[in-house]
């Protein structure tokens, strides 16, 4: 089992959920000469080392461990670990810490590339009691409702005033703090419909001005992705495909 | 009659085997475009457009369609998905710097059309990989969701698109007696 690879490629948040719920140590190397351990008992960080040096203070830990969410440079790896080989005496849900840590860091630190398009459509996963800070929570509030049927960074922006890039900086950490998830269609399932814009109430000649802004697609004849038709072959034809391709096993 | 050709989409990061999987399968001969590489992307050539081959099982033929692993090639996702049966993602288990561009893609296609798919994770004979159930969790997906495949092994390939038709089913994946003939 190993979880590696390095912070410019999976963000810290991201590397260290990844962990999920194990036990063991998280090891990162931040340059010029930065050295982490996290020990993890079952999802819950237990103590924090940094150079060497064991952290006993829960201030220090909840300090260092922001600025180790921040960092853009630097490899990880996860270590699974006996549990009587985790070290510290914390006890703090490692989700919980990198949701209050991220939502202090106030600005977009994550690059683009790193958050999800603008188009992927969020749905709500439900109600969790996790703190937010001021901004985050706003932005919640705002789309909570939208969400429910799905919604992108894009509408979403709309609906809360914001920019697309913030919308999609908001999504990522609702997402790490369990409130939302990619919406995964299901064949069968109806797609719910998409919520209703606001209506902006502008005159002839600012909504020239947005047609002006928009980009026109590429050709009239791509479809937006939305309305593309999936096969949906027959059961009897798909058993048939798959008993032929099983022989070729034999 | 058979019925017209069944379409698969094979996509998946830059090196995660897309171009070997689809020349594993095909009984017809593949049309890559495979160029050298401009970019250190840590091999020789890329695939700059399509690789196109098709495979017939039975009577029936599965035409698979490999998208570039380079990102500009964006605007054509909603062209390959066009009646589509399903889409096989597959990632290098021994590349997790590429995880996040696939899992990008795999949601930006699958929250808005509702095509079946599945992960096929190849190079998890690498000294260093990701095992696939660590995998499953970063793509947020159920690890039945996930195959293990070697792009060069006819077998596994041929397993992969079995989990994948398997997925395409009306009732879902049985766990029944066909997954166990594989199996054996
Ligand atoms: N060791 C090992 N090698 C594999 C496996 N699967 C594929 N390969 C090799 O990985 C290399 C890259 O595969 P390609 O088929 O070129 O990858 P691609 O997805 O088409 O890449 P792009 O066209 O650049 O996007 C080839 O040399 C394959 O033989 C595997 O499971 N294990
Ligand atoms: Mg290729």
């Amino acid at each position: 089992m190993a979880i590696f690879g390095t912070f410019d490629e999976i963000s810290p948040p991201e590397a260290l959920t990844a962990t999920g719920r194990g036990t063991g140590v998280f090891i990162a190397h931040v340059p010029p000469a930065h050295h982490y351990e996290i020990f993890l008992r079952a999802g819950s960080i237990t103590g924090f080392r940094e150079d060497g040096v064991l952290l006993d203070d829960i201030m220090r830990l909840h300090d260092r461990f922001t600025d180790l969410l921040l960092m853009r440079v630097g490899d990880f790896e996860f270590r699974r670990l006996p549990s009587v080989r985790v070290e510290g005496s914390f006890h703090v849900p490692l989700e919980q810490m990198v949701v209050t840590g991220l939502a202090c860091a106030e600005e977009l630190n994550t690059a683009p590339e790193l958050l999800p398009s603008p188009e992927t459509v969020f749905e709500w996963v439900g109600h969790k009691e996790v703190w937010l800070g001021d901004e985050l929570q706003l932005f919640w509030e705002r789309s909570e409702h939208a969400l429910r049927n799905g919604s992108t960074a894009e509408i979403l922006a709309e609906l809360a005033n914001t920019s697309t890039s913030k919308a999609q900086w908001y999504l990522y950490k609702l997402r790490l703090a369990g409130l939302v998830r990619p919406r995964r269609l299901q064949r069968g399932v109806p797609p719910p419909m998409r919520p209703a814009k606001p209506v902006v109430e502008s005159s002839t000649a600012s909504s020239d001005l947005k047609d002006d802004l928009v980009p026109t697609p590429a050709s009239p004849a791509i479809k937006p992705l939305a309305e593309v038709q999936i096969a949906a072959p027959e059961r009897p034809l798909l058993r048939r495909l798959m008993d032929g391709l099983a022989s070729f096993l034999r | 009659m058979p019925h017209p050709p069944i379409k698969i989409v094979v996509s998946g990061p830059v090196g995660a085997g897309k171009t070997t999987f689809t020349r594993t399968m095909s009984t017809t001969e593949v049309v890559s475009t495979d160029e050298v590489a401009t970019e250190r992307i840590g091999k020789v050539s890329t695939t700059v457009a399509l690789d196109f081959g098709s495979l017939a099982v039975g009577e029936q033929e599965i035409m698979l369609f490999g998208t570039p692993g380079q990102e500009r090639f964006d605007y054509m996702w909603s062209v390959l998905c066009e009646g589509a049966t399903g889409l096989l993602l597959l990632v290098a288990a021994s590349r997790p710097g590429s995880f996040l561009k696939a899992r990008h893609i795999l949601e930006f296609i699958t929250s808005q059309v509702a095509i079946p798919y599945v992960i096929g994770v190849t190079h998890l004979d690498a000294p260093r990989h990701w095992e696939i159930d660590e995998i499953a969790d970063y793509f947020q997906v159920p690890p039945e969701h996930l195959v293990a495949l070697d792009a060069r092994s006819r077998g596994d390939g041929a397993r992969a698109l079995f989990r994948l038709l398997e997925r395409c089913l009306p009732e879902g994946p049985t766990s029944g007696q066909l997954t166990a003939l594989l199996q054996t």
